[in-house]
């Protein structure tokens, strides 16, 4: 009898819990929270090319599910290739972040400012 | 008659309203009155001012404001990015970074609304028995035209290293455990994320849904 009883609060339990939780996520997040606190944390564990290497799968899932990736996930790729001087892939993901989120775009315009600077 | 149920069964109105209570608590509720003239679309966050004495406070918190406000349907400027940036422009503490004049954000930046946050309490403070992680942070969310309040709030939340059950046993367990292995874990950013999603989503007194959200609540 007390086990039944605690399978049906246990049911219960799940019922509210699940009833409160709020819907899907609108994005895949990936690694990028974690990257940003190991960039001022511990910074051997986000160099460039770690967070380079993580953020483009976490951007090829967002992709093939057909969706974008969450909010300045692009742009901060863009720094991080702009960080090791490779520019023409910082243009391109901040472009992408651009088109993607046209809120983005004078914050863009200024870092391409900003990035002519960067070699080529 | 009464007994032709199981306990549990004839317990089962109770249940059903704790359900609802829990869900709906609704104690007061904010004046959206400027949020709804404001209508923000995208939400810039100045990397936030430390009144704690944990050094790395400002930017494990900051990795943690992105999810919930874009999950909440906003655009978020990328906090590494714009932290970069206004170093780059010589600003180079939060507290400097919090007085830049609007104008100034609007001409690089451009967005609806300026997240400004302060960060009162934060880390762990040992006891007896356990270590209680705790996070207190008050935000400030303006219109980045007129510079007018549009929304604020409290982020709060706690962790005692006993929570998770097991009773006294338990706690002196994890209390053990926690003081052996010098406490590596951090938990502030879980109990940050945890206080910025009741901070942000509380019925009443949180942030109203935006525009990425399709079917606003």
């Amino acid at each position: 009898m007390t086990r039944i009883k605690n399978i049906s609060t246990l049911l219960l339990l799940c019922l509210v819990m699940t009833g409160c939780a709020t819907q899907k996520e609108l994005y895949h997040w990936g690694s990028y929270e974690g990257l940003v606190r190991n960039m001022y944390v511990a910074p051997d564990k986000a160099t460039a090319t770690i967070q380079i290497d993580q953020l483009n799968l976490d951007i090829q899932k967002s992709e093939s599910e057909g969706k974008n990736p969450p909010p300045g996930v692009y742009a901060h790729l863009g720094m991080m290739y702009a960080s090791i001087d490779q520019a023409d892939s910082a243009i391109d993901a901040l472009q992408k972040e651009k088109a993607a989120y046209p809120e983005s775009s004078v914050l863009i315009e200024t870092l391409l400012r900003n990035n002519k600077g960067v070699q080529k | 008659m009464i007994s032709r149920f199981p306990k549990i069964i004839r317990l089962l109105p109770v249940f059903i309203l704790v359900l609802i209570t829990g869900c709906a608590q609704q104690q007061q509720t904010y004046d959206y009155s400027a949020f709804e003239i404001s209508k923000p679309k995208s939400i810039l966050v100045i990397p936030p001012q430390n009144n704690s004495v944990e050094v790395n406070a400002p930017y494990i918190y900051l990795s943690t404001i992105s999810r919930p406000l874009a999950e909440k349907g906003y655009y978020v400027f990328p906090v590494a990015v714009i932290d970069q940036l206004l170093k780059q422009n010589g600003l180079t503490s939060p507290a400097e970074m919090h007085s830049i004049p609007l104008e100034k954000i609007n001409e690089f930046i451009a967005p609806d609304a300026v997240l400004y946050v302060s960060i009162e309490e934060w880390g762990q403070k040992y006891q007896v028995l356990a270590s209680t992680t705790i996070v207190q942070a008050t935000l400030k969310l303006v219109d980045a035209k007129t510079g007018t309040v549009i929304w604020d709030g409290v982020a709060a939340g706690q962790r005692s290293s006993g929570d998770g059950g097991g009773g006294l046993a338990g706690i002196l367990v994890a209390a053990i455990v926690e003081q052996i292995a010098g406490n590596i874990v951090d938990y502030t950013p879980s109990v940050a994320t945890l206080a910025n999603q009741l901070a942000l989503n509380n019925k009443g007194i949180g942030i109203p849904s935006g525009p990425y959200i399709k079917a606003s609540n």
